[in-house]
């Protein structure tokens, strides 16, 4: 007699170096920043790098880019831009599923005139933050982009307040594997998941999460 | 209705809404009353007190008599915004000058310490031998250049948690990143700039091991600590030790910070936490400060929902006649939400 032992497949797991070595962090800063370089050669983040300033929206560097570290401070000048602000919200407007950390010498008091990119970015950082928070904050951005379960979690809420579907983490789990043999368009995520309408927030977080 | 005002005191501007333009044309002008019927514009400026008051209503339906009563208005609140104006003012400049004091001793320290490598004073210098000169003083003695570079490490830490505490004392919407951090690594990162400090009164530091993580905003929490042990380093009986134990909840994590340090008496346990206080027999060893770590440690611990306590020792022994105590301070933080 033999049993059948139905083998449940799941997403493979993306670990922490993993997810270090193959994700994208930018820094745009007119300044020589040795925390670039420290994460670069010493904390793992090995596709780390540094541009002075952005020429344009759809820069290779900018697209390819998963983190963006951006020093408020002398840049968007080449864009035409008064201020670093106005850049932030611009890339957070082309690219909303890009994770986006905004630091700077600036104190607490004067940036609260620009609320509008101060509550956009996914983190706000003093320039004089050590290089454990810039770690445990990219960490953090990464992990919340890169891991299964943190995608699920996100595909599972926006299913359900977008589209009034409740899905199971399993189910979700399984519909992402699908979609991994696929092309992720809005034609494949609607049949998959089976919704219709504009699945633009759905295939963001998709497309997102197989960049890396 | 459109009102433009304008009030000086002392050369002063107190309270305006016009234009550096308009500032400049009516500052000279000696005292005025205008009205254009066809705008419907009255102007009036009136000197008062030690200044003087400008005004401007356009409105048709305004009459002489109703502008005269808003002429009155200003001239009674003339002297209470005079007064909120310095009292603003005061309030700031004491803040920034407490800053600037603290900095601009780090400073100094840190200078200091840096003409101990790079030497200014010789005579003839030749500067492409700097970088040399630099490098056979560290080979030469480079048990002191790891320490100067301590102690450079440390006063730029206090720097940054002066800047740090001023910002967020001094902004009305403070921006926190609360995540979850190893209370390990913290304690750890936090306590290295005074390694130096604790070496040189031989103090042996414990902390026990654990793997329980908190939900806390690093930077506020890093301030927290190093006020704490800028003070263990100050207050602590030499050749003692200074042990960290942790106790836990399910929701919450103590950290508990056990050392024999100076005796605070018991009326003073609460005061302690209050602004500009220093204990009795802090203020006796001369090294009491401003007074103000504790305040801002306690603030800053409620702003993390988080808490602070002193737990006081009964007078244990005394040295040159300083009576010591087995203390406690207890950091209480959440682990999860």
């Amino acid at each position: 007699m033999c049993a059948f032992i139905f083998k449940r497949k799941n997403f493979p797991i993306r670990t922490i170096d993993q997810i270090k070595s193959r994700c994208s962090i930018l820094f745009i800063d007119d300044q020589k920043f040795e925390i670039v370089e420290q994460l670069r050669e010493k904390d793992g983040w090995s596709r780390t790098s540094r541009i002075k300033d952005l020429d344009s929206i759809t820069q290779s560097e900018l697209k390819d880019a998963h983190i963006v570290c951006i020093d408020i401070q002398g840049i968007g000048k080449k864009m035409g831009m008064t201020s670093g602000l106005e850049l932030i919200i611009a890339i957070k407007d082309k690219y909303p599923e890009k994770k986006v950390i905004m630091y700077s010498a600036e104190n607490q008091g004067k940036i609260d005139a620009f609320d509008e990119a101060c509550n956009i970015v996914d983190f706000r950082l003093r320039k004089t933050a050590t290089r454990y928070e810039f770690n445990r904050i990219i960490e953090k951005c990464a992990l919340e982009a890169f891991t299964v379960e943190n995608c699920i979690k996100r595909l599972k809420e926006v299913l359900r307040n977008d589209f009034s579907q409740e899905l199971s983490e399993s189910d979700i789990e399984k519909k992402l594997l699908k979609l991994s043999n696929k092309t992720i368009d809005a034609q494949n995520i609607s049949s998959v998941f089976k919704i219709t309408g504009n699945v633009l927030s759905i295939l963001n977080i998709i497309k997102f999460f197989f960049s890396l | 209705m459109e009102i433009k005002y304008h009030i000086v005191s002392m050369s002063e501007i107190i309270l305006s809404n016009i234009s550096t333009k308009k500032i400049d044309e009516i500052s000279d002008k000696e005292e005025f009353y205008t009205f254009d019927k066809e705008k419907g514009i009255r102007e009036v400026k009136k000197f008062y007190n030690d200044g003087w008051i400008y005004l401007s209503i356009k409105n048709k339906n305004i009459t002489k008599k109703i502008f005269n009563h808003y002429i009155d208005i200003i001239i009674a609140f003339y002297s209470p915004l005079k007064n909120n104006h310095s009292v603003i003012e005061d309030k700031y400049n004491s803040k920034i000058k407490r800053l600037k004091h603290n900095i601009t001793n780090y400073s100094a320290t840190i200078q200091s310490e840096l003409e101990n490598i790079i030497d200014s004073n010789r005579k003839n210098i030749d500067w492409k031998s700097s970088i040399e000169e630099i490098k056979n003083f560290i080979n030469d003695d480079s048990d002191f250049a790891a320490k100067t570079l301590f102690r450079i490490f440390k006063n730029i830490k206090l720097i940054n948690a002066e800047m740090e505490v001023y910002d967020i004392m001094n902004s009305e919407k403070v921006n926190l990143n609360i995540l979850e951090h190893n209370v390990r690594k913290v304690i750890d990162l936090s306590i290295q700039p005074f390694f130096l400090d604790f070496l040189d009164k031989k103090i042996s530091i414990k902390i026990d091991n654990t793997t329980e993580k908190v939900l806390a905003d690093f930077s506020t929490l890093s301030v927290v600590l190093g006020h704490v042990f800028d003070n263990a380093v100050k207050y602590i009986a030499p050749d003692t030790e200074l042990k960290i134990t942790f106790s836990n909840t399910d929701e919450k994590l103590t950290l508990i910070i056990s050392m024999i340090s100076i005796y605070v008496e018991n009326d003073e346990i609460e005061e302690i936490f209050k602004e500009q206080y220093s204990g009795r027999w802090a203020e006796e060893m001369g090294l009491s400060g401003y007074g103000i770590g504790m305040f801002y440690a306690k603030k800053l611990m409620k702003i993390n929902d988080g808490d602070i306590r002193f737990i006081a020792g009964n007078e244990d022994y005394k040295i040159n006649g300083i009576p010591y105590a087995k203390n406690k301070i207890e950091i209480t933080l959440i682990k999860r939400k």
